[in-house]
C-alpha cells in the first residue's frame, strides 16, 4: 500500500493503482472521457490532466500513470482549468451542434463537461469534415461526425469482446472510426459500443428518436435470456419499454451485456401478445374472464382427478419461472392435485447438473463468474459461448488477453472463439467421454495426478483407473479423431497449471450424454485437485435464466407423493408426451411442438382430454390447447431468479401487467386455494425455510466456491460413452443458433435479421451429396426430416452436419429421444 | 323627552345635491372608458404572452425539430412531444420528424419558459387570449391548431 496526497487529502491504495484511481478514492472528481473501468488506460482523450509536484511536464495524465508513493497531485489549478477547455475547444471544431437531435442529450458527457467549464465561444475557426452517417447497419447507427475519437469503441470490442469489428482508420485530423473497406457493420452486434461511446457517435436505431433520456424512467431488473443473470436498466416511458441500457455499478456483469439483452425487448410490447384469457368453444378461441376460465380449468382437472385419478395428470414447467413459481407450481402438482409427473426442458436439459450432484455433492456449478477470468488454463467443452453465453465468453477472454490463460477449445467444429485458444480439439459429435477418459489417462500415465488430494478428498479412483486402461492415445485417436499429440498437450496443460477450470454448455442444441459428459468432467477435475480452490472447478451452464433456480426447487422436488426417486424415467417429459400416456396436461411457458424431440408430439397433444397452456403468446402448442391464460412478461412481475453460479438476484417489476395478462404467481395461488393448498403471503420466507441452500439474495448460495469443506469428498464415477462407431457416416449435430427455441427471441424482428434455418458443411461434404452453397435441401435422419439452406463453411470437418437451429420449425426431431448426433443425409430439392 | 331635531338649511341641501349630480352630468359628456368587447377588443402590449404558435419556414416545415427543451422546461408539464426517424433525411441530412407536439392549454401557465428554451427560436407566444371553450378536450392543443391561423370571430 502506497500513500499520496490528492489536493492536501492523504490517501493509501494499492500498489499499481493510476493517479486517476486515488483520486476517486480521494473524492476528488477528474473529469475524462477515453476511460473505462473496464477497458486498459488509453491516454487519447487528455481531460484527466493533473498537476503533479516535482515532475518534468507541468501536467500528467492521470488515467494512464501509476500513482507512485509521496506524490502530491492538485486536480484543479486555474492553468488545468484553462488546458481542459482547450481541449474542449478543439473537440468542438468538428463536433456538429447536433444536441437536439442527438439522442445523447441529457447523458452525453461531452455536453456535461461544456457546460461544466463554461465553453461558450470557440477560438479556433475551422470546416467541419462532414462525414457520412451509417445508416445501413442493423441496430447500429455510427455518426461519423459526432466522434471524439477517444476510441473506447475500438478498445471494448477488441478487448472485451474480442471481435474487433471497428478501428480507427487513418491519421490526424482525418482520422475516423470506421470497418475495413467502410462496409456496413457485421459482427455479434452486442451493442457494447453503443453504451460505451461518451458522445452521439453510436446510437441504437431501436431507440431512434423514441424519447428523450430525462424522460425515461429506469428501473434496475435481471435479463431474461441466458443463465448468467446480468443486470439491465429498463428505460420505459408511457408504460412501454424504450430501450435497454447497462449500469456498471449494479449487478454482476460491470456493465457488459449481448445482442438479446440489449436489444431482445420488442416482445414485451408486442401486439401479438395475448391479454385475455381463451376457452376453446366449438373450435374456436373465445375471450373470457379470468374468473371463468380458472372455473373451468379447476372444474375440469378435479373432474379427471377423480375419475382418472390424479396419475392421468401431467405438468411441464419451464426454466424461465421465477423462483417462487416454479415453487408454488410443483406443490400445486404434487400436494394439489396428487400428480407425481412434473419435467420441465424435455427431462434432459439439466442432466448434466443432476450428474455433479451424483459425482461432487450439489447439482450446480461449482465456482463463480468473476473467477474465470483469472483462470491459467480453460477447458471449454462442447461450448459454442458466443451463441450461447456471451458474457462468459467475455470472461474467458479476459482469462485469455490479461490474464495469459491458455484455452483449450473441444468442439466438434471451430466457433468464432476458436482463433483465441491454444488447442482446438475438434472431435466426433458424440464422443466427449472418450475424449475425456484418454485426457485423463494421459495424466495418469505422466504421473500428474494430485496425490494428496485423491487420497484425502476422493474415493473410487481405483475403479477409474481399471476402466481407463483401454483409452490409449491410440485409441482415442481411433475414436474422437484427435491426434495424440494433441491430446497430450491438452492433457499436460490441463494437469499442470494450478488454476485450471473447466465450462460445459448445456442446452437445447445438446443434451443425450449430458450426465456421463459430468461424471468424466468431475473425475477429470477430481484426479487433478482442480476443485476447492480460486478459478479452479467444473462449469455446467444452463441454457435459460433460471435453470438453476427450477432445478434447485422444481425438478428435483419434494411435495411429490410417494417413495422412490423422482428421477425415475416414467415421469420425464419425453415419457409424459407418448400418445395416450396422460389423460390431462398443465403447461407453462414451454412449447413442445417446437422444441421437444419426439416426432408424434402433435399426435399426443392432440389425444390428451383437456389440455392448459400458459403463455405469453399463442405459440403453436397453445393453438392445440383447450384453455390459454395469458402471462405477463419478465419486466412486468416480481420474483427471483438463480443464476449459473448460484446467486439469487431479485426482478424488479418494470410496467403493468399487459392487458388481463396476470403473473404464473397469481394464477398458481389461485389455483392452489381452490385445492385446500396454503399458500403464504411471503413465498420467498417459505422457501428459505423449507429449502437449506436458499438463505440470502445476491449472494450465491454454499459460498463463491463449492466443496471447500474439510470432510467433504469427491466421488470418482466411471463412465464411458454409450454408443462408439468406427465409421465415416455423416453426422447430424445441432448449433445453438443465435435464437434458440425463440419462445422470447423470435418475437423481436430486429434480432431476427441475425441468422436464418440452414445446415452448415464442408466443401467436401457439399461435393458429396451435388450440392452448392445456398441451395434449399432437406437433411434427414431416420427420425425425422427438415428443409433448410445450406451454407458451406471450412469451420466444420467432414464428417459432420451441422444444423443451426431456428424457431420456425420442429429442428429437434432429427436427432429424436436420446438427443445423440445422429446419422443423416442431405439431399438437394 | 324632546326630539332633536337639527336645524337643516333646505337650500344648503339642494345645493349639495346639484353639486353631486354635476359630477355624474360631467361624465355624461366624458369619452366612455368601457370597451364593449367581443366588438371592440383591447390593444395587448408588445411581449404579451397568449397562445403559442409554432413558427413555420419558407418551405412551409415547422422549425421545430424535437429537441424536447421546451417539454423538460415547463413547470406546469403542459407540452409533450413524441418524434419518430423520417424514412428519407432532409436536405440538411436531418431525419428527426417531430410526430405529435401537444399542449394541455388547462395546464399552461403562460410563463413563456419554452419560448425561452428553443434553441431554434421556434415557438413564440401570440397575442392571442381568447381560448375559452365548452369542453375540456378542447384544451388540448396539438400541432395542427398550434400553427394553423387562428379564426377570431368578428362581431359587428
Amino acid at each position: 500500500m502506497i500513500t499520496l496526497t490528492i489536493n492536501g487529502k492523504e490517501v493509501q491504495i494499492e500498489d499499481g493503482a493510476t493517479i486517476l484511481e486515488a483520486c476517486e478514492l480521494a473524492g476528488s472528481k477528474v473529469p475524462t472521457l477515453c476511460h473505462d473501468k473496464r477497458l486498459l488506460p488509453f491516454g487519447a482523450c487528455r481531460i484527466c490532466l493533473v498537476e503533479v509536484e516535482k515532475t518534468r511536464t507541468k501536467f500528467t495524465p492521470s488515467c494512464s500513470t501509476p500513482a507512485t508513493e509521496g506524490m502530491v497531485v492538485k486536480t484543479t489549478t486555474p492553468e488545468i482549468i484553462k488546458a481542459r477547455k482547450t481541449i474542449l475547444e478543439l473537440l468542438l471544431i468538428n463536433h456538429p451542434l447536433d444536441c437536439p437531435i442527438c439522442d445523447k442529450a441529457g447523458e452525453c458527457t461531452l455536453q456535461e463537461l461544456v457546460y461544466e467549464y463554461g465553453v461558450s465561444e470557440n477560438r479556433f475557426k475551422g470546416k467541419k469534415l462532414a462525414l457520412p452517417v451509417d445508416h445501413l447497419s442493423p441496430l447500429i447507427e455510427r455518426n461519423l461526425s459526432r466522434c471524439v475519437l477517444c476510441g473506447k469503441c475500438v478498445r471494448i470490442c477488441n478487448e472485451v469482446q474480442a471481435v474487433g469489428e471497428i478501428s480507427f482508420i487513418n491519421r490526424g485530423m482525418k482520422t475516423y472510426i470506421g470497418t475495413d473497406f467502410d462496409r456496413s457493420l457485421d459482427c455479434e452486434f452486442c451493442g457494447q459500443c453503443i453504451s460505451i461511446c461518451p458522445v452521439g457517435a453510436l446510437n441504437s436505431r431501436l431507440f431512434k428518436y423514441k424519447a428523450r433520456v430525462w424522460d425515461l424512467k429506469e428501473t434496475v431488473t435481471l435479463c431474461p435470456y441466458c443463465s448468467n443473470g446480468c443486470s439491465l436498466v429498463l428505460g420505459v416511458k408511457d408504460n412501454e419499454i424504450k430501450r435497454i441500457n447497462s449500469c456498471g455499478q449494479v449487478g454482476i456483469n460491470e456493465g457488459n451485456l449481448c445482442s438479446k439483452g440489449r436489444f431482445g425487448y420488442e416482445f414485451v410490447n408486442h401486439p401479438e401478445r395475448l391479454k385475455k384469457p381463451l376457452l376453446k368453444k366449438d373450435g374456436q378461441f373465445k375471450e373470457v374472464t379470468w374468473t371463468e376460465a380458472l372455473d373451468f380449468v379447476f372444474l375440469r382437472l378435479d373432474k379427471i382427478k377423480i375419475e382418472r385419478g390424479a396419475g392421468s395428470i401431467g405438468a411441464l414447467g419451464s426454466a424461465r419461472l421465477t423462483n417462487e413459481e416454479v415453487y408454488l407450481f410443483q406443490k400445486l402438482i404434487g400436494q394439489g392435485i396428487g400428480s407425481r409427473h412434473f419435467d420441465y426442458g424435455g427431462g434432459y436439459s439439466y442432466q448434466g447438473l443432476v450428474g455433479l450432484k451424483e459425482a461432487l455433492g450439489y447439482a450446480a456449478s461449482t465456482n463463480s463468474i468473476s473467477e474465470i477470468r483469472r483462470a491459467e488454463s480453460i477447458l471449454l467443452l462442447r461450448a459454442d459461448l458466443n451463441e450461447t453465453h456471451p458474457n462468459i465468453k467475455v470472461e474467458v477472454n479476459l482469462a485469455v488477453n490479461r490474464n495469459k490463460a491458455k484455452l483449450i477449445i473441444a468442439n466438434y467444429r471451430r466457433t468464432k472463439l476458436s482463433p483465441q485458444a491454444e488447442i482446438n480439439l475438434i472431435y466426433k459429435p458424440g464422443t466427449e467421454v472418450t475424449l475425456i477418459n484418454g485426457m485423463i489417462k494421459v495424466i495418469i500415465e505422466n504421473d500428474l495426478i494430485n496425490k494428496s488430494f485423491i487420497n484425502e478428498k476422493t474415493e473410487g479412483v481405483e475403479k477409474l483407473k481399471l476402466l481407463l486402461e483401454k483409452y490409449t492415445p491410440t485409441y482415442v485417436e481411433k475414436v474422437c479423431k484427435i491426434s495424440p499429440q494433441e491430446l497430450e498437450k491438452a492433457a499436460k496443460i490441463y494437469a499442470k497449471t494450478e488454476k485450471a477450470l473447466i465450462i460445459v454448455a448445456t442446452g437445447m442444441a445438446w443434451g443425450g450424454n449430458d450426465k456421463d459428459i459430468a461424471y468424466a468432467v468431475s473425475n477429470l477435475a477430481l484426479i487433478t485437485g482442480h476443485l476447492g480452490k480460486e478459478s479452479t472447478g467444473v462449469y455446467f451452464l444452463g441454457e435459460k435464466n433460471n435453470s438453476q433456480g427450477v432445478l434447485d426447487l422444481g425438478a428435483l422436488s419434494r411435495f411429490l407423493p410417494g417413495s422412490g426417486s423422482v428421477d425415475s424415467q416414467e415421469y420425464r417429459a419425453l415419457e409424459m408426451l407418448e400418445p395416450g400416456r396422460l389423460k390431462a396436461m398443465y403447461i407453462v411457458g414451454e412449447n413442445p411442438l417446437l422444441t421437444y424431440p419426439l416426432p408424434k408430439i402433435k399426435e399426443a397433444l392432440e389425444a390428451l382430454e383437456f389440455l392448459i397452456v400458459q403463455d405469453m403468446f399463442m405459440t403453436k402448442t397453445a393453438e392445440l390447447a383447450d384453455v390459454v391464460l395469458p402471462i405477463c412478461s419478465f419486466a412486468e412481475k416480481e420474483g427471483t431468479y438463480t443464476n449459473l453460479e448460484r446467486r439469487v438476484q431479485k426482478l424488479k417489476k418494470a410496467l403493468p401487467c399487459l392487458g388481463e395478462s396476470k403473473p404464473d404467481l397469481e394464477i398458481f395461488t389461485n389455483l392452489c386455494r381452490r385445492w385446500g393448498v396454503e399458500v403464504p403471503q411471503d413465498i420467498w420466507l417459505e422457501i428459505v425455510a423449507t429449502i437449506p441452500m436458499y438463505k440470502e439474495i445476491d449472494k450465491p448460495w454454499g459460498g463463491s466456491i463449492l466443496y471447500i469443506e474439510k470432510d467433504w469428498k469427491g466421488k470418482f464415477i466411471a463412465v464411458e460413452d454409450q454408443e462408439i462407431s468406427f465409421d465415416d457416416k455423416l453426422l447430424l449435430v445441432f448449433t445453438p443458433g443465435h435464437l434458440y427455441s425463440g419462445s422470447l427471441s423470435a418475437w423481436n424482428l430486429s434480432l431476427l435479421k441475425v441468422g436464418e434455418p440452414m445446415v452448415e458443411i464442408n466443401d467436401q461434404e457439399a461435393k458429396r451429396f451435388g450440392v452448392e452453397d445456398g441451395d434449399e435441401v432437406i437433411v434427414s435422419s431416420k427420425k425425422a426430416s427438415v428443409q433448410v439452406k445450406v451454407k458451406i463453411s471450412s469451420e466444420v470437418p467432414k464428417y459432420v452436419a451441422v444444423v443451426h437451429l431456428y424457431p420456425t420449425t420442429n429442428m429437434v426431431c432429427l436427432l429424436g429421444k436420446e438427443m445423440m448426433p445422429i446419422e443423416g443425409s442431405i439431399k438437394k430439392i | 323627552m324632546k326630539q332633536y331635531a337639527p336645524k337643516v338649511n333646505f337650500v344648503i341641501t339642494i345645493i349639495e345635491l346639484i353639486r353631486g349630480l354635476l359630477v355624474t352630468f360631467k361624465h355624461l359628456f366624458m369619452p366612455a372608458v368601457t370597451l364593449q368587447y367581443p366588438t371592440q377588443r383591447w390593444k395587448v402590449a408588445e411581449g404579451y404572452r397568449g397562445l403559442q404558435r409554432l413558427k413555420v419556414d419558407e418551405d412551409g416545415r415547422e422549425k421545430c425539430v424535437g429537441c424536447g427543451l421546451c417539454a423538460k422546461y415547463c413547470p406546469a408539464e403542459a407540452i409533450k412531444i413524441t418524434t419518430k426517424v423520417m424514412d428519407t433525411p432532409d436536405i440538411q441530412g436531418y431525419d428527426k420528424k417531430v410526430e405529435t407536439y401537444v399542449i394541455d392549454i388547462s395546464r399552461c401557465i403562460f410563463c413563456g419558459f419554452c419560448v425561452e428554451a428553443c434553441p431554434k427560436e421556434a415557438i413564440s407566444m401570440s397575442k392571442n387570449y381568447e381560448m375559452a371553450c365548452y369542453n375540456r378536450e378542447s384544451m388540448i392543443y396539438d400541432l395542427d391548431k398550434l400553427t394553423k391561423e387562428l379564426e377570431v370571430t368578428k362581431y359587428k
